[in-house]
């Protein structure tokens, strides 16, 4: 599969994979990109090109995972980048799902009440997220930047991470979400509602998955040879 | 969820012709590696059927254990490169001659992905539905075991194979399962049963 490189027109990127037209706007990269390239853009918004690549690289090809040159850019930009992705989940991905659950479940018909616990599901599912991705923020990012920052002032020693399970288990249980809908689902529902349902979760579930990768297998990595040094 | 073959060998041409033997294979997924140490293992998290074809001359690193014990339901074949090459048969499902048939490497993957098919009744038997409501109850391993008068090793195998059978993973999920299909009632689960 092709890699995007700094001389390639970022235009070009996006008519090649419009799913990244969030990233790129993550990046703060505003559209009326007209014929420039990736190295240009990036310098004119202040965006570090390569990094910018290899967060673009790794999104738009799942074998792409260049581990030793993710490690080698500074956690500040991992930390800044993934916040940017939190953001992006709380305010958008994740309340445009709930609509179009609940969207959905009103399609139904009346006597399906069991269908609400698809609904309520969701909501105890999302729940979980919002408060692992506030648990990152307070503790974890935080932490990153003093390590990097101020090292001095990091007085416990040790980082003990369950993140890579909280990851599985939103893994599962977005799983769970589509198999619920997909496979037990009443007959009856607005199919136009239900199409762009499940268009959001598997993009969702894209992004997300590409997310917990970063930090499992970049972000906290960093933390522990942080911490040895410290 | 998925079907996945995963091919390791050294030589560019003998992953190319084989994963183009395979690639036809109804929702199977291929990747194919020079070495161990190009895999990365992240991408396989969810596989639920694994063949692993390597040289059979392959050493056992921990790489291969890894991937191995990563997916329960897994078959390990080699590939004979030369005649006369001296091997550990007996760590090998399948042994594929050196002189080995396209027609042949295909049937054996199609044998072994086709049997998930078949056995593929999503039909709960009536002990897993039990287990399934008291799953659904907030109930633990151990506390199942002591309701049904079995050894907690049997409720893992049971839910193990509730999950293969409804494709649902978490408490949650498999708890709102159990209601959607009116195995209990959602006035007797616990508000935090979902979470």
């Amino acid at each position: 599969m092709q890699e995007f490189t700094k001389d390639d027109k970022m235009v070009q990127l996006v008519q090649t994979n419009y799913n990244l037209l969030p990233v790129i706007h993550r990046f703060g990269i505003r559209l009326g990109f007209g014929n420039k390239n990736v190295e240009e853009l990036c310098r004119q918004y202040d965006v570090n090109t390569d990094f910018f690549l290899a967060m673009v690289n790794t999104y738009h090809n799942k074998n792409f995972f260049p581990k030793d040159r993710l490690l080698g850019f500074s956690p500040l930009l991992i930390v800044d980048y993934l916040k940017k992705t939190h953001a992006y989940y709380v305010e958008y991905s994740l309340p445009r799902i709930e609509k179009l659950i609940h969207r959905l479940l009103e399609s139904t018909p009346e006597q399906n009440s069991e269908m609400k616990m698809i609904e309520q599901f969701y909501l105890a599912y999302k729940k979980k997220l919002v408060e692992h991705f506030d648990e990152e923020e307070q503790d974890v990012f935080p932490l990153v930047e003093k390590l990097v920052l101020r090292p001095s002032e990091v007085e416990n020693k040790t980082f003990d991470s369950n993140f890579e399970k909280d990851h599985e288990r939103v893994d599962f249980e977005l799983d769970d979400l589509k198999n619920l809908i997909l496979k037990y689902l009443v007959p009856e529902y607005d199919e136009l509602v239900c199409n762009r349902l499940m268009e959001e979760i598997y993009r969702f579930e894209k992004d997300i998955h590409d997310h917990s990768r970063m930090e499992d297998a970049i972000l906290i990595p960093q933390v522990n040879q942080l911490m040895k040094a410290v | 969820m998925g079907k996945v073959i995963i091919i390791i060998h050294p030589a560019e041409l003998l992953r190319r012709g084989l994963s183009a033997v395979l690639e036809d294979l109804h929702m199977v997924r291929i990747f194919s590696f020079s070495a161990f140490a190009e895999i990365s293992f992240d991408e396989f998290p969810t596989a639920t059927k694994l063949m692993l074809i390597v040289p059979v001359t392959c050493k056992f690193t921990d790489e291969l254990l890894r991937l191995r014990t990563n997916v329960a339901d897994h078959e390990l074949i080699g590939l004979e490169t030369s005649k006369n090459e001296t091997v550990r048969k007996e760590v090998f499902d399948h042994i594929l001659p050196f002189n080995v048939s396209a027609e042949a490497v295909k049937k054996l993957a199609e044998d072994f992905f086709e049997q998930a098919e078949a056995d593929n009744n999503d039909e709960l038997t009536n002990r897993e539905r039990e287990v399934l409501r008291l799953i659904a109850l907030g109930n633990t391993n151990k506390s199942i075991a002591e309701t049904l008068f079995i050894s907690t090793h049997t409720v893992i195998s049971h839910r193990k194979n509730i999950t293969e059978k409804l494709g649902i993973k978490s408490i949650p999920g498999l708890t709102v399962y159990a209601i959607i299909q009116k195995i209990i009632d959602p006035v007797d689960i616990s508000p935090d049963q979902l979470s």
